[in-house]
């Protein structure tokens, strides 16, 4: 007897289980499918910016350079003197004066690129000066990160100055060892 | 007594046996019911029409795709993970902040069978390490999305988020079209730019030098899209099922509402 409630019990139990197969095989017979996708781009924001100066003939020769890894950036230029010695500024079409005394470079430097050169001149340099006596040539650049319209178009956002590469640049003797000869100098500008 | 119980329990079995029968019954006439209402408009055409699938579609070119193959071994086909954003610059240029981008993201139904689908777009940023940055706000990765076009913003308030959108297809997407699209343009916010941790400003010698630091720099924006398909038949089981969202569908097949 307990051998046939045995076998009842389990018959029991393997029709249950065919019962629950068979809901279960109902409930997932949902077709379903799935993608995904994903993607972006890492934002260099900073920027690292130095010139390199060139002397000679009275003439100084500012290049300005973007680093590696550095934001596209927009350049402006100018320099000092006192008015006993003007200055004058000659460059290609790139470089434009401002109403400020500012030169504007019309393009944004990309990383790694480099302005065209901007050159000053120093007039009324006496041919021989007096021992002692010398002068200064301040040249001021500043940077900023360039901003886009949405059609694509760069420009520049001065009120938001982020590098500002003031300097002295130029200290010249008359009679020094440098005067009106080649001077070259590198300095790097502010760093973001 | 021991007769009396020997004459029972075969009834009581075969009594168990004739109630099992009947529930396999029911449930195998179930079954069938629902198969047969699976494929009662389009058995007869094709026998490929069980084959569900779905492709995204970046800027007309796919992206990632996943389709049953019925005809080959019953295995999925297609690349299951895609790469969004990968030919949205130029070569040679640098991602231009303020700058919109084409960015236009349909579903192509990929299978034979139509189907219903939802996208969940989810934006952020991560570090340079890939680490999420959720103090960064998704807000200035501005994908513009136009739901004119038959998508339906997930109403539930738990759906939506500053970093995820959920949208569903509201029509059936017949098999081998594609959706209207769910984005269209792609901009970083300038804003992004004015987002300064800290300035300070130094002497170097004769210069002065201004360092800034900003909360983006470095940063990458990320742009996720999860695609989910479910069959059209029995719709509103199936999606509760898939998606575990309440629909009502119209008898044009239109998803009403949702909850």
């Amino acid at each position: 007897m307990r051998k046939n409630i045995r076998k009842s019990h389990l018959l029991i139990a393997l029709l249950a289980l065919l019962v629950l197969t068979v809901s279960i095989g109902s409930a997932y017979a949902y077709f379903t499918t799935y993608v995904e996708a994903k993607g972006g781009y890492t934002l260099n924001l900073g920027t690292v910016t130095r010139t390199s100066e060139e002397f000679k003939n009275w003439k100084k020769s500012v290049t300005i350079t973007n680093d590696k890894d550095s934001a596209p950036v927009f350049i402006r230029a100018r320099a000092y003197s006192g008015s006993k010695y003007p200055l004058t500024y000659s460059a290609d079409e790139k470089w434009t004066p401002g109403a400020d005394g500012f030169y504007y470079y019309s393009d944004p430097v990309p990383a790694e690129g480099s302005t065209t050169p901007l050159v000053v001149t120093i007039n009324n340099v006496p041919e021989k000066a007096e021992p002692g006596e010398e002068f200064n040539v301040v040249v001021i650049y500043e940077s900023t990160p360039a901003k886009y319209e949405e059609s694509g178009k760069a420009y520049a956002d001065w009120s938001s100055i982020q590098d500002n590469g003031k300097m002295d640049s130029v200290t010249s003797e008359f009679g020094g060892t440098d005067s009106g000869e080649a001077d070259t100098e590198d300095t790097e500008g502010g760093d973001a | 007594m021991k007769k009396t119980n020997t004459q029972k329990s075969p009834a009581l079995i075969i009594g168990l046996f004739l109630i099992a029968i009947l529930l396999l019954l029911v449930g195998t006439v179930g079954y069938a019911r629902a198969a047969l209402t699976i494929r009662s408009e389009e058995y007869s055409s094709r026998v490929e029409m069980k084959d569900i699938g779905v492709t995204l579609v970046e800027n007309g070119t796919a992206v990632a795709s996943r389709d049953y193959a019925s005809a080959q071994d019953g295995s999925w086909t297609g690349n299951v993970e895609g790469t969004l954003c990968a030919g949205l610059v130029p070569e040679g240029e640098d991602f231009e902040i303020g700058r919109k981008y084409d960015e236009v993201l349909t579903v192509r139904n990929s299978g034979t069978i139509n189907e219903y689908v939802r996208v969940q777009i989810f934006r952020y940023w991560e570090d340079k390490n890939g680490k999420k940055q959720p103090e960064l706000d998704p807000g200035l990765i501005d994908l513009h999305f136009t739901t004119a076009g038959g998508w339906l913003e997930d109403p539930d308030n738990n759906s939506t988020t500053s970093e995820r959108n959920v949208f569903y297809y509201t029509s059936i997407l017949p098999a081998g079209e594609e959706t209207a699209p769910l984005t269209d343009t792609l901009k970083i916010n300038e804003m992004i730019a004015t987002k300064v941790t800290e300035t300070t400003v130094s002497k170097e010698g004769k210069y002065t030098v201004i360092h800034t630091t900003y909360d983006y720099d470095g940063t990458r924006f990320v742009i996720e899209a999860k695609v989910d398909a479910v069959q059209t038949h029995n719709a509103a089981d199936a999606i509760l099922s898939a998606w575990g969202r309440h629909v009502t569908v119209d008898g044009s097949g239109n998803i009403t509402s949702l909850r």
